[in-house]
């Protein structure tokens, strides 16, 4: 770039007000969180799944599987970077196929767009891809309050490439309402069925027709086992320019990320122990409180694993209590006074 | 999500026995507890899997 166009550019950016403040709407852009797992196999087996790096799911409808990780190839400046390997490949595509790599956002953290008016704003998303051959892929942004979209195609190669694409603010679509619900997707198109290809894509256009959702040159990644996929660097910021990425601490972005999931990460020494509650005599009632780090965005799903040297009894271990954004509840009854009860592995989920 | 053995629990203890806590269910083999919160995607996975035909949530003991 000349430095004719680094300052006009500097000047758009100044004019946006993108300066300042934090840019980035992106959580974990960087990868560098991973609380459920590095590596997951057998990917794209169930509908709806977040596998490893946090903030990022898949909506999958294919016998195509992958193997998604946190991998240390990253561009220069960036330590970690996803990588999807096809493991399985799907070289038959249904109609109604579909393998999306999302993002997604609350609406009162994206209210400064100002969609569902004259004012709505233009985004800038901005990321780094490389494959194992050149390929290329359908970015989709979409307003979840109306099903409207709207998309665009980006090519990949061997090298490591940072993309920047910007999308129009949608005047005409419904505004975002201002709570915890899920508002918006960035999504990565990486294999996709008629349904959603068969009509004539327009790039950076606002519609509601599925099948406008995938651009006209869309790679398949199933296409074979050959097929990588690799992202880092991904940044979703307000105004018309990508400005450089915007690295955040990894405790901000385990913070960030821990509102949506959390694992405390028990191991032996560390595991939760429930404590007698004796109201009958027999000491069997097991109950212990963890306060969660973070306040999480719903009342989490839990998962749970507890070990007694007794048998445990009433159902549990189970969670109890009405607030499980704040706090979760622990019971572990077990059969007789004197025996150990204790959680040993917890998860809690409040994705979007 | 594939659900099986849907079940509502009950707070046992202390002092609201008939309150119902939450939805155990297990999916590919692993129990959840899924909290009655409109805006949990278990739970709203959940009702739409109890409203198809043939599936249901078991009442608490």
């Amino acid at each position: 770039m000349s430095k004719a166009a680094e300052l006009a550019k500097i000047g758009e950016v100044a004019t946006n007000s993108q300066i300042g403040g934090r840019r980035n709407l992106v959580i974990n852009g960087a990868m560098q969180i991973s609380q459920r797992a590095t590596t997951t196999t057998g990917v794209g087996a169930t509908n709806e799944a977040y596998p490893a790096i946090d903030r990022f799911n898949f909506t999958t409808t294919s016998a195509g599987r992958f193997t998604m990780s946190q991998t240390a190839d990253g561009p220069t400046g960036f330590a970690n970077c996803m990588k999807l390997d096809c493991t399985t490949a799907d070289t038959s595509i249904s109609a109604s196929e579909a393998l999306i790599l999302q993002t997604k956002f609350e609406g009162q953290d994206v209210q400064q767009l100002m969609y569902g008016s004259s004012s709505a704003q233009p985004i800038t998303v901005s990321f780094y891809v490389k494959g194992n051959a050149s390929a290329t892929y359908t970015l989709e942004w979409r307003n979840e309050e109306d099903g409207r979209n709207t998309g665009k195609t980006f090519n990949v190669t061997t090298d490591w490439t940072r993309v920047s694409i910007t999308f129009a603010g949608d005047t005409a679509g419904a505004a975002v309402d201002d709570d915890n619900t899920h508002a918006f997707t960035l999504g990565i198109w990486l294999h996709g069925g008629t349904t959603f290809s068969g009509g004539t894509f327009a790039e950076n256009t606002w519609h509601a027709t599925n099948n406008l959702r995938i651009g006209d040159s869309q790679t398949s990644f199933f296409d074979s086992t050959n097929r990588t996929f690799f992202l880092t660097g991904l940044q979703i910021e307000l105004g018309n320019q990508a400005t450089p990425f915007e690295h955040r601490s990894f405790g901000e972005e385990l913070a960030l990320c821990q509102r949506y999931f959390q694992d405390p990460k028990l191991t032996s020494g560390n595991y939760l122990w429930l404590y007698p509650i004796v109201t009958d005599g027999t000491g069997k009632y097991r109950r212990a409180s963890y306060l969660l780090p973070t306040t999480m965005r719903a009342d989490a799903t839990a998962t749970l694993t507890g070990a007694t040297n007794g048998t445990f009894v009433n159902g549990h271990p189970a969670i109890e209590g009405n607030d499980h954004r704040h706090y979760i509840g622990l019971a572990g009854d077990t059969s007789a006074e004197g025996k150990y009860s204790d959680i040993r592995a917890l998860t809690l989920d409040a994705e979007l | 999500m594939n659900f099986e053995n849907a079940k509502y629990y009950n707070k046992l203890f202390p002092n609201n026995e008939n309150e119902i806590n939450n939805i155990q269910a297990t999916i590919d083999g692993i129990l959840y507890h899924i909290p009655l919160d409109p805006n949990n995607r278990y739970y709203k996975a959940i009702l739409v899997w109890a409203a198809i035909d043939g599936n249901s949530i078991a009442d608490a003991d």
